[in-house]
């Protein structure tokens, strides 16, 4: 079962959102050159959803909006585009021209924001606000940002919208991951460890800022460490948490999962030499963890077979 | 006497304390089976592990009180640790896996508690021997979580005296608690202090201890309990789980909550659920349901926001701007019309034409003055083009073609000038109107207009009779129009139409239709091509 867990974990991002700005793009094209306006939209929705910034998804859903004869609503689309697009760009007179055409189709018409995504922004802001980015459960500005896009929400406010929801997603994310002063290590389970998976995933899937997404790829190797010594894959435990103490400098605690993993994997040696290069690091920035780094090590020596060296460490434990 | 004197002692501190303790080396006496099964019945572990710590200055000292903590321990069946060579064996018998909480599913409690975890040893017993006229034993007694919980100085006039009182002092003034839970695996906090997880088995200080019981996703259970001297204490108690809440916001104030099918409540109330996985359904009148999943936590409050929908009907109101922006507009219907008329002009054509002369009259026969009107009726289709502005608008194209098969009785003037009777048998009328203005109005889906203009009428009219041969009649007479109708829109597009049309002929011998008209019709905007419109192909 827990691999299973694991597996599915692993595979999330894999499955997550299919098709990039340039599929959706391509799809929603072919849809509209048959005709096919409804189908369209959806794509040229989902592209921007995809990348906010982008103009053409913009003035193409416009097209698509203006065949549809929902002229009022193609005019906020055109102006999105017109808003994004280059000044140079060479359409912008055509696209002008359509925008007014479909203007004045659309009478004394306003469009205004459906009920629905309305109030999933208001919604969303709520959380955003709140701070809360992402519960167990499904719940936070994740789920509402998701609810958001299923109701077909594209407007150029969803970068910030991803922005805010990506950075807040991180500081949750590290916030569950940074131990208390005094605990050797963040304190999750299973269902916690995949919930940051999670919190990691959607930040990925939201954050298109290099800085974010390195933080983001970095991270993850803790959470696949994390998952793999809770499902009891000591063997890939330890090797992942030697690259994720490599990724993490600054995140000293991850040394104790190679300590726990190569002692799991009866490693002793190399993890004697991993608790003495820990010790040192403890010595200066976190002495609080010596008395239990001495425990660790006589478990070590204990496993070891070197029971005199042992019981002199679980005896000044003990004392 | 000392053996005696032993084996006294061990009765008394085994029947006080109630628990099961083995001294190092194990001795087994006689009365042993008796002990076991009383410790068994109030439910203390023979498996606590004491370790002793004994210092001194003098090692003599220091064997002659381990001696004596041995000896008057016989008869017990737990281990007591009592020198440095059994510490180091237990070392090396006692490897376990490693604490949970280095893998961090729970906080680590002190590194000295977890030297207490991975050796299994329940309690440390310090001793600071201090020789003199009578041998002086500071103890303090420090439980698995690395606390001292008791302080004591005990006497005696050589070590082994000294070992006694220090045991006497000791298990009268401790007890056992055991706590079991259902399910397992709680914390345990005693006083304030995580002490461990359940099933969990302890040695504390005689007195009152508050404990309190916290399992993921169950309602934590507090108490306490009182520890007494040299027995064993047991909670037992079974978790009720705890609820989590839903809550589902956005919707309709009448949305009612389906939660796994079941009506749970209504949109913004607090739903309180047992933790698990749900399949949500909002329904509310008018809006398209919606569902949803949500997985309820223990203690958590899981929110979902219900966007719904306005049910997609046909009879959704429609914006009146994508109804007017709609210019061009085709209607198409089935007509009925009935006229009080007469046929003035109808002929044959020719030189020797046949002509239409009259009705009968009242009584049947061949009028002598004027033309008598009759009411027929007739049936039959009808299609307009047309032109819309906001309000006003031009009826490109409107023709009808009616039918009909009167079979009356009418007077016809033959080829021979002669007046003859004859039958009316059919009816065929074609009517084009090349000029229309109408006016509407649009409320909502409605469309009411009137319309006014002219066209002409075309007739021909099937005659038989005895005397003459099959012929037809044609008649052709221009006529004004005035309208009434209205047009219900299920979309933009696509809507349904009734009206009334009077139609009245110059020649007043004609006389006027009324025709009444159902159909269907559809909108369009710039079927043309003469506005700039967003390319076909991308």
């Amino acid at each position: 079962m827990r691999a299973i867990i694991f597996a599915l974990i692993v595979l999330f991002p894999a499955v997550g959102w299919a098709l990039s700005w340039d599929e959706s793009m391509k799809v929603a094209n072919a849809a509209y050159n048959k005709g096919d306006y409804a189908s369209a939209s959806k794509s040229y929705v989902a592209a921007i959803q995809k990348e906010p910034r982008r103009a053409e998804a913009y003035r193409n859903l416009a097209r698509s909006l203006f065949w549809m004869d929902t002229y009022s609503r193609a005019v906020v689309f055109y102006d999105n585009y017109l808003r994004l697009a280059d000044p140079a760009a060479a359409d912008i007179e055509q696209i002008k021209a359509e925008r007014s055409l479909a203007a004045s189709r659309s009478a004394d018409e306003v469009w205004v924001i459906p009920e629905d995504q309305r109030l999933a922004r208001a919604a969303l802001q709520k959380e955003l606000e709140a701070g809360r980015f992402y519960a167990k459960g499904g719940g936070g500005a994740w789920a509402l940002y998701e609810t958001l896009l299923r109701t077909g929400y594209a407007q150029p406010d969803l970068v910030d919208v991803r922005v805010l929801l990506s950075q807040g997603l991180l500081n949750q994310f590290e916030s569950d991951l940074l131990p208390a002063e005094n605990e050797l290590m963040p304190n999750l389970d299973l269902e916690q460890w995949q919930l940051q998976s999670e919190r990691l995933d959607a930040a990925r899937e939201v954050s298109s800022d290099p800085a974010v997404r390195d933080i983001i790829s970095r991270r993850a190797a803790i959470v696949e460490t994390g998952i793999a010594l809770l499902t009891n894959q000591a063997d890939d435990a330890a090797k992942l948490a030697a690259v994720a103490r490599t990724k993490n400098p600054d995140l000293k605690f991850v040394a104790w999962y190679e300590i726990v993993a190569l002692t799991e994997i009866e490693s002793y040696q190399p993890a004697l030499e991993a608790v003495n290069a820990y010790a040192r690091v403890a010595q200066d920035s976190r002495p609080g963890h010596l008395p239990y780094i001495k425990v660790v090590r006589a478990m070590i020596l204990q496993r070891m077979g070197r029971a005199t060296d042992a019981a002199e460490l679980f005896q000044a434990a003990l004392r | 006497m000392r053996r005696h004197f032993s084996a006294i002692m061990g009765l008394l501190v085994c029947l006080l304390c109630g628990s099961a303790f083995a001294q190092e080396p194990t001795e087994t006496p006689e009365s042993e089976p008796e002990q076991a099964a009383v410790t068994e019945a109030e439910g203390i572990s023979a498996n606590e592990i004491v370790y002793w710590v004994i210092d001194s200055d003098d090692p003599k000292a220091v064997a002659e009180f381990r001696k004596g903590v041995a000896d008057s321990l016989s008869g017990e069946s737990g281990r007591h640790i009592l020198s440095d060579e059994a510490f180091q064996k237990h070392v090396t018998d006692s490897v376990g896996p490693l604490p949970a909480c280095f893998r961090g599913v729970e906080a680590c409690i002190s590194a000295k508690a977890l030297a207490f975890d991975a050796l299994g040893i329940s309690q440390v017993i310090r001793v600071k021997l201090k020789p003199g006229e009578k041998v002086e034993a500071n103890l303090d007694l420090v439980d698995s979580r690395g606390a001292t919980v008791r302080s004591a100085v005990v006497s005696g006039a050589n070590p082994r005296e000294a070992a006694f009182a220090a045991i006497r002092e000791i298990y009268d003034a401790t007890g056992m608690l055991s706590v079991r839970t259902q399910p397992e695996g709680a914390d345990l906090q005693v006083d304030g202090s995580k002490v461990g997880t359940t099933p969990y088995l302890g040695r504390f200080p005689v007195g009152s201890l508050k404990y309190k019981l916290t399992l993921d996703q169950h309602e934590p259970k507090e108490g306490s309990v009182e520890i007494r001297s040299g027995r064993s204490e047991v909670i037992e108690h079974e978790f009720d789980q705890q609820m989590g809440v839903l809550k589902v916001v956005g919707a309709p104030a009448n949305a009612r909550v389906f939660v796994n099918g079941e009506l749970k409540g209504l949109g913004n109330e607090r739903i309180k659920l047992p933790p698990g996985n749900y399949t949500i359904e909002v329904k509310a009148e008018g809006y398209e349901p919606l569902s949803d999943n949500a997985t309820v936590e223990a203690g958590g409050e899981v929110e979902r926001t219900a966007p719904m929908r306005p049910v997609d009907e046909l009879f959704d109101p429609i914006g009146p701007e994508s109804i007017i922006l709609n210019n061009y507009l085709v209607r198409v219907g089935f007509e009925h019309v009935f006229q009080s008329t007469s046929y003035p002009n109808a002929s044959s054509g020719g030189d020797n034409a046949v002509e239409f002369f009259s009705f009968p009259n009242d009584a049947g026969t061949q009028p002598t003055v004027g033309n008598i009107a009759k009411t027929i009726h007739g049936n039959g289709v009808r299609l307009d083009f047309s032109y819309a502005f906001r309000h006003f608008g031009l009826v490109l194209l409107s023709m009808s073609y009616h039918g009909a098969s009167p079979d009356e009785d009418i007077f016809v003037r033959g080829t021979s000038g002669a007046v003859e009777p004859a039958k009316l048998t059919s009816l065929q009328r074609f009517q084009v109107r090349p000029f229309q203005v109408f006016y509407r109005h649009v409320y909502g889906n409605w469309v009411p207009f009137a319309e006014v203009g002219m066209g002409a009428d075309f007739q021909w009219l099937g005659i038989e009779s005895d005397v003459l041969e099959p012929v037809t009649l044609t008649q052709a007479t221009p006529f004004y129009a005035i309208a009434f109708g209205a047009q219900y829109h299920f979309t933009p597009n696509y809507f349904a139409t009734a009206r009334y049309s009077l139609q009245g002929y110059f020649d007043s011998a004609i006389g006027s239709d009324h025709e009444l008209l159902i159909g269907v019709g559809a909108a369009f905007s710039n079927i043309f091509g003469f506005d700039v419109e967003p390319p076909e192909k991308l």
